[in-house]
């Protein structure tokens, strides 16, 4: 019978020295019942049942054998649904969709589903530790959480003292404790910011933000009744209540087109799958504006109240017929132009989304900016059935807590922003600058990196050259869960309690505030974000910056100008706010008007409308490689969950039936992928799912750190193999513009293995 | 009249997330490496660039003639009056018959109970007035629910609506769960 | 047993030597013929501890194909038991006087080989009781319960028939002779119809293998009787002698006859099957000739099973002892190949596949583990060990 086997190896002791690939030495199998987990977590690290803080939830429920349901929030990937928590004695069996919350309505995906998995993972990281061999090595120390942060601050110090704070690098994605690391960030007074947003959505969010004044508008489903996707894959890459308010909207017979090379499942959704030639999308919307301006298709009162430019966006688009487009984007061009008058005949209740991980090419940005200008012809902002004006991060406002002003700072940024990007938000940055300043020392040397909640490591393209730069830095330090890959290389691991296990500020979510809230007590040595954040600061001289105690202290703050009662939250999960119901027409753009015309395009000497841009072709025997989400996993991150593993193990490589079968490529069979950067082994998916010129990798797999006992070694990584190349508009990398070649695996290189 | 609980599967509405096989697994302990509920696909239709493709959502049919029930040697499967295939996990000796006899594979031996395991239609979630776990967490919305004998539930007004078809129809199960195939038309209506 | 040394006539003190080294070696032989079957049974007995202890992890099996080795194995002791009974119930009813020789013999070999399926059956339910739980709660619609049942009455009536004959109570045994033969024929048409009923495996519905397995347990029972005659004619001389080798020429023809028979049947089994249009039947065939069972099936069930045998009878003219003895092994050996190919050619085929629509994504997977191939050599071993002990303690003449 499969025994939870990960028991019979001691847990370290503080002081004592230990091998990962040692601890953690072979796959584990946990029984699915909650009685062995409870076990094994009792076993691992010792599970105490009952609250402490958390009393009003259930505290006369105390292992009485009876379940709890606690709401809290999803963290298994940045849409942050509500969920429900179902504690039995102290032991998580069930994570649900909580009903009140916009985000998840009731239900939960694949990998909130999984989240129970994420909790008692027995490779988790469990306690602070130190390096104790080389880097990489495997080799660590247990530390008592004092020295561990102690050692963290003193080298922090050492290097803002020796270097000067921007020195020090500090990175982050997407969370709800982000404000605060921006507190040290910003306090310690480093500019470098590193965060996942130039490998995700900055042509998007730069593009709506120059457009519109807002970064990322949503979309009326209810309403609608026309929406093209370019590359946005929500039938796997999962908004969860934006996936399912795509689904009621198709079955509604709402009409769905999806431009993707990739015959993706939401392709399969539409009614018209446009298998566009990679990068050459913009030539698609040029030619869709292009018939809807000849033909005077828009609505013409938008444009002349809200709008500036759209003269000259009417001279630009002159040359772009649908003729010109088709021999670019491989659509025709008679297609082309149906589609646009049928859009057009369904405004306002016609979007064409704005999608969401649009670094695909340098190009990406001018395509978002033409999408952006496709729905300003529309006239669907606010409209029923249109884009609407909520922000990313829109919601009431907040109470905080008073903190002194942050300290000057005095050096440029290392990612070139924003005197190389100068479109680029500060809060953005272009992390691969960071990496590549890393490696050449320009503008200056950068000397330490606290990576928080992120895996640059594997998200940044180009591993081999993170990995040398990570390797050559003086100092790393990884706030994580799970011993992932850039914890692998860090001199320090401070555990952070997984979302499960900590509280978090406040998650505003239409209108309505919601708690992130324990469920179970920490399982082992780990602290909460804002905890670990608060004595980094304390011991940096920054205490001021972290005006907590605990963490509630910064949730009851939050939550003062609504008059709730805490402990009413802690129990409801959430708080409704009332809403003043106002779509007022006005725009944070620099002429308070949606800018057809980009003055501040203009401003740093580019046209002000899209024009084309033509992006490089792979060479004769080449493919583009693409990249994408599967729904089972969440990027860098849940290839050591066993359900999610259970279902999605692996990433082969989807290659076009009619190229395998010219290449003698056979389904499943091993295939070496090669670009100019790197080399991986995959395993061929013939599929007639993809362009003949395309190869596709799911990213998330391919793990270098050894401490995953089930991610390690399973499928490939894309990073390996992608090219940096970045817009310099928007500073977004392109992940679609590295060619590879493939062919079988002939036994010579099966020695040769994956090249990072 | 008695219940009669079924599926109808909206088979166009599933994007084949699996959410419903993770969620049936923590609902029902259900053992690593086994499996109440999957999705099925029928592999792409066509060549590039003319494609086409179904997910189809399936667990136990809870089949009105259910030869898993038939070839039990001791009563351990049985056909409860609401239309739920059930198994007592006393009663079952472990010898896999009706393992065999399922056309649609939907048992598993549990591992540590040493019994013929599958969807229970989640009776215990039923009690509480709960939808099953499967049809709770739906994405794409595609698992609907509920009583066959009731014509206002909503699984009977999709019957009465829409064709559908059962899988295996030749095996002459009589199966709980029906498959509506449709894809809506444009201004038409999957409800 | 040995026979004792004093008995022997007087010899030249060389002879004597070298007559002891022999007579040593011999009695190490002896010695060994109970050793090795012990220990083969020790270690199935292990085996079937670990299965029963670890349950799935122990066994090939999967939640595809759910029977595997253990109940090939059950099918094929309890086929053989009967087939075995059939024959010498025949022989007697019959009153063919050359059968009748080997009778006592082979009532008791059948119960212990019924024993051993059992005890194989067992092991893979993973508890002894849950057997015998099968007849306190009962459902009729069941063929396992029929099949279940029917064996378990047969049992006790072959232990009965055993208990006249050693008592000497020949008027009751002769009834009980007819009762046997009754129950051994309901009983493995039974059997056949415990995959006979399966709708969902195509393979196996339907009456053939009602009929195939009757046949071939006539054909398995002809074979033990062969080996059993082939061994008595070894130890006894005489008239005794003479009668175990006539015996052994005329099941050896019978042998022949029913290889020719199943061979048949084979064939138009395969033959339909191809030709059905049924998806998953002709999978199922084409597993067997060309699939993950292409070696087993030709190789093993018609090679050893079929064609050899006939071949060394035919050869031989069913006249040559040794040849009929080879002949009766090879279709053992063969016979335990074609239980295995019929219990999982119908499961190779995982069900989906009886949805024509749906593109057949290759078979499913089986191969036995260590402990189940252990189980049954041990159930074999456990065979050869109480038939000795049998014959030790009982008179069987
Ligand atoms: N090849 C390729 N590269 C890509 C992409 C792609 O599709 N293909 N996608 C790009 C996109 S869209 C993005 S957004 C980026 C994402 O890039 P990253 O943000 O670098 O990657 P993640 O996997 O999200 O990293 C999250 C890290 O946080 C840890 N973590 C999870 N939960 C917690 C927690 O509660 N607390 C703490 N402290 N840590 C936690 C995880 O273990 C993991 O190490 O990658 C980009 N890079
Ligand atoms: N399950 C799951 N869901 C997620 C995430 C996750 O990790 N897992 N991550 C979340 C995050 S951080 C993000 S950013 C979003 C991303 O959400 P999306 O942007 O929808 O998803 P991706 O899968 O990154 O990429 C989508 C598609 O872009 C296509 N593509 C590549 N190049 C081109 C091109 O030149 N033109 C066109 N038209 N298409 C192209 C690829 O084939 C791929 O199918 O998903 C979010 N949701
Ligand atoms: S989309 Fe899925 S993983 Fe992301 S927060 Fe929601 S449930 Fe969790
Ligand atoms: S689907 Fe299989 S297990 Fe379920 S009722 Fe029908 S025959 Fe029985
Ligand atoms: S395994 Fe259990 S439920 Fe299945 S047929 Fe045997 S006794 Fe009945
Ligand atoms: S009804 Fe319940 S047991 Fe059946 S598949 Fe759905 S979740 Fe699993
Ligand atoms: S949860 Fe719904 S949409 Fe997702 S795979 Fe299951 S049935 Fe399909
Ligand atoms: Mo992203």
């Amino acid at each position: 019978m499969p025994k939870q086997s990960h028991s019979k190896i001691p847990t370290p002791q503080p002081g004592e020295t230990f091998h990962w690939n040692r601890y953690f030495t072979r796959r584990q199998f946990i029984k699915g019942s909650a009685a062995v987990l409870a076990t094994a977590a009792a076993a691992a690290g010792g599970i105490k049942t009952g609250f402490k803080e958390n009393q009003v939830a259930y505290a006369s429920e105390e292992t009485s054998g009876k379940t709890v349901a606690i709401p809290t929030i999803c963290e298994n990937c940045v849409w942050r649904c509500g969920a429900i928590a179902y504690v039995k004695d102290g032991i998580l069996t069930k994570l649900e969709g909580n009903p009140e919350h916009p985000n998840s309505r009731g239900k939960l995906c694949p990998r909130g589903n999984a989240g129970i998995k994420v909790l008692y993972d027995p490779d988790r990281l469990q306690f602070p530790m130190i390096r104790a061999g080389e880097r990489g090595s495997g080799l660590w120390r247990r530390v008592s959480w004092e020295e561990a942060l102690d050692f963290t601050a003193e080298n922090m110090q050492r290097i803002k003292d020796e270097h000067g704070p921007e020195a020090m690098i500090m990175s982050s994605t997407h969370n709800l404790t982000q404000p605060y690391f921006e507190n040290l960030l910003n306090a310690f007074g480093t500019p470098n910011y590193g965060t996942q947003r130039s490998l995700c959505f900055n042509a998007m969010t730069i593009a709506f933000t120059y457009t519109y004044g807002i970064a990322q508008p949503g979309v009326d489903y209810d309403n609608c009744r026309y929406i093209i996707y370019t590359g946005r894959n929500l039938a796997e890459a999962i908004s969860n209540s934006e996936t399912q308010k795509m689904m009621e909207f198709a079955a509604r017979g709402g009409k769905i087109v999806v431009l993707d090379p990739r015959f993706t499942i939401t392709a399969s959704k539409a009614v018209e799958w446009l298998p566009v030639k990679p990068g050459t999308d913009l030539a698609f919307f040029l030619a869709v504006n292009h018939v809807i301006v000849t033909e005077e298709l828009y609505d013409r009162d938008f444009i002349e109240k809200h709008t500036v430019g759209f003269e000259k966006l009417k001279e630009a688009l002159q040359s772009y017929s649908p003729e010109w487009a088709a021999e670019r984007c491989e659509i025709d061009a008679g297609t082309i132009r149906r589609i646009a008058r049928e859009f057009a005949s369904y405004r306002p209740a016609a979007v064409a989304h704005p999608n969401w991980r649009t670094s695909n090419f340098r190009n990406s940005f001018q395509t978002q900016r033409a999408i952006a200008i496709l729905n300003a012809l529309m006239g669907n902002w606010g409209k029923p059935g249109g884009l609407t004006p909520e922000g990313e991060e829109s919601g009431p406002e907040l109470g905080s807590l008073p903190q002194p002003p942050y300290p000057k700072v005095r050096a440029p940024r290392l990612d070139g922003v924003p005197w190389k990007y100068p479109l680029v938000p500060l809060k953005y940055g272009v992390i691969q600058e960071i990496r590549d300043a890393l490696l050449t020392g320009k503008p200056y040397q950068g000397k330490g990196w606290l990576v928080y909640r992120q895996n640059p490591l594997m998200s940044i393209p180009e591993r081999r050259k993170t990995l040398t730069a990570l390797k050559n830095l003086d100092f790393l330090a990884v706030i994580d869960i799970l011993p992932n890959d850039t914890a692998y290389y860090a001199d320090v691991i401070l555990p952070e309690s997984t979302y499960l296990e900590r509280w978090d500020p406040i998650a505003p979510a239409g209108n309505k505030l919601f708690l992130r809230q324990p469920v179970v007590e920490p399982l082992y040595d780990t602290m909460s974000g804002l905890m670990i954040l608060k004595e980094l600061g304390k011991r940096l001289g920054l205490e001021d910056y972290f005006p907590y105690e605990k963490e509630q202290d910064i949730i009851k703050a939050q939550i003062a100008p609504f008059n709730i009662d805490f402990d009413e939250l802690v129990k409801k999960g959430f708080y409704e706010v009332k809403e003043s119901e106002d779509h007022e027409m006005h725009f944070q753009t620099k002429s308070g008007k949606v800018e057809i015309n980009s003055s501040l395009l203009e401003s740093v000497g580019e046209p002000g409308v899209p024009v084309w841009q033509e992006p490089p072709a792979p060479p004769e025997g080449q493919f583009y490689l693409l990249t994408g989400k599967v729904a089972q996993h969440s990027q860098f991150t849940t290839q050591n969950n066993q359900w999610l593993m259970e279902l999605t193990p692996d990433n082969p490589l989807w290659i076009n039936a009619a190229v395998a079968k010219r290449l003698g490529i056979k389904d499943n069979q091993k295939v070496v992928v090669e670009s100019k950067v790197g080399k991986v082994i995959s395993r061929a998916n013939v599929t007639e799912a993809i362009r003949p010129d395309c190869v596709f990798l799911a990213a998330g797999f391919g793990h270098l750190s050894k401490a995953l006992t089930i991610g390690y070694g399973a499928g490939v990584s894309n990073s390996a193999l992608h090219e940096t190349n970045t817009d310099k508009l928007s500073g977004c990398q392109a992940l679609s513009e590295t060619f590879v070649t493939v062919k079988p695996l002939n036994s010579e290189e099966i020695a040769g293995g994956e090249t990072s | 009249m008695s219940k009669r609980y079924g599926f109808v599967m909206l088979v166009y509405r599933c994007i084949d997330c699996k959410a419903c096989q993770v969620a049936c697994w923590a609902e029902n302990e259900v053992p690593l490496g086994k499996t109440r509920n999957w999705i099925t696909r029928d592999g792409y239709r066509g060549t590039f660039p003319h494609l086409s493709v179904d997910y189809l959502p399936g667990n136990c049919m809870h089949c009105d003639n259910a030869p898993c029930v038939s070839v039990c040697p001791t009563g351990a499967s049985s056909k409860r009056e609401d239309g739920i295939v059930a198994v007592n996990y006393k009663k079952c000796i472990g010898c896999k018959y009706c393992m065999v006899a399922c056309p649609y594979d939907a048992r598993y031996f549990h591992p540590e109970k040493e019994v013929a395991d599958k969807c229970t239609m989640c009776k215990h979630r039923l009690a509480e007035g709960k939808e099953p776990a499967c049809v709770t967490t739906c994405v794409g919305g595609a698992r609907v629910f509920g009583d066959l004998n009731d014509p206002h539930s909503r699984v009977s007004k999709l019957l009465r609506k829409h064709r559908h078809k059962v899988l295996l129809p030749e095996q002459g199960t009589k199966p709980s769960i029906y498959y509506i195939m449709e894809r809506p038309q444009e201004g038409g209506n999957l409800e | 047993m040995s026979t004792p040394v004093s008995k022997l006539p007087a010899t030249r003190p060389e002879q004597e030597l070298e007559y002891k080294k022999v007579q040593k070696y011999r009695s190490l032989i002896e010695l060994s013929t109970w050793l090795v079957p012990a220990l083969l049974l020790f270690l199935g007995i292990i085996a079937g501890l670990h299965i029963v202890a670890a349950g799935e992890e122990a066994l090939g099996t999967s939640d595809l194909v759910p029977w595997g080795l253990l109940i090939a194995a059950y099918v094929l002791l309890a086929v053989t038991c009967s087939g075995l009974c059939m024959i010498s119930s025949l022989g007697h009813i019959l009153h063919i006087r050359k059968m009748e020789i080997v009778l006592q013999r082979a009532i008791l070999l059948a119960i212990i080989i019924l024993i051993a399926g059992f005890a194989t059956l067992a092991t893979e339910l993973g508890h002894p009781l849950r057997l015998i739980y099968v007849l306190f709660s009962p459902n009729f619609t069941s063929g396992i319960w029929w099949m279940g049942t029917i064996y378990g009455i047969y049992l006790v009536a072959l232990v009965v028939e055993l208990y006249m004959q050693q008592t000497g109570k020949h008027n009751l045994a002769r009834i009980m002779y007819i009762i046997t033969l009754i129950l051994a024929v309901a009983a493995t048409s039974n059997l056949g119809s415990v995959f006979g009923l399966i709708n969902a495996r195509p393979f196996w519905n339907g009456p053939y293998w009602s009929i195939y397995i009757l046949i071939t347990a006539i054909m398995s029972g002809l074979a033990v009787v062969t080996v059993l005659a082939w061994l008595m004619q070894r130890k006894e001389r005489g008239y005794r002698g003479d009668a175990f080798r006539s015996s052994l020429k005329t099941t050896s023809k019978g042998l022949a006859i029913l290889l020719v028979l199943t061979g048949v049947l084979t064939f138009w089994k395969i033959t339909t099957s191809l030709y059905g249009g049924i998806p998953a039947k002709e999978l199922a065939t084409l597993a067997l000739l060309k699939g993950p069972l292409a070696v087993p099936f030709w190789l093993f069930e018609i090679g050893l099973g079929i064609v050899v045998p006939l071949v060394l009878i035919i050869a031989g003219r069913s006249e040559r002892l040794n040849y009929n003895l080879l002949a009766a092994l090879s279709s053992l050996v063969g016979i335990v190949f074609m239980r295995y190919n019929m219990v999982i050619a119908g499961q190779l085929v995982p069900a989906g596949n009886l949805d024509v629509q749906q593109a057949f994504e290759g078979f499913a997977n089986y191969l036995p583990s260590s402990s189940e191939i252990l189980v049954v050599i041990g159930a074999i071993s456990f065979i050869i060990l109480a038939y000795r002990i049998g014959e030790y303690f009982l008179k069987l003449d």
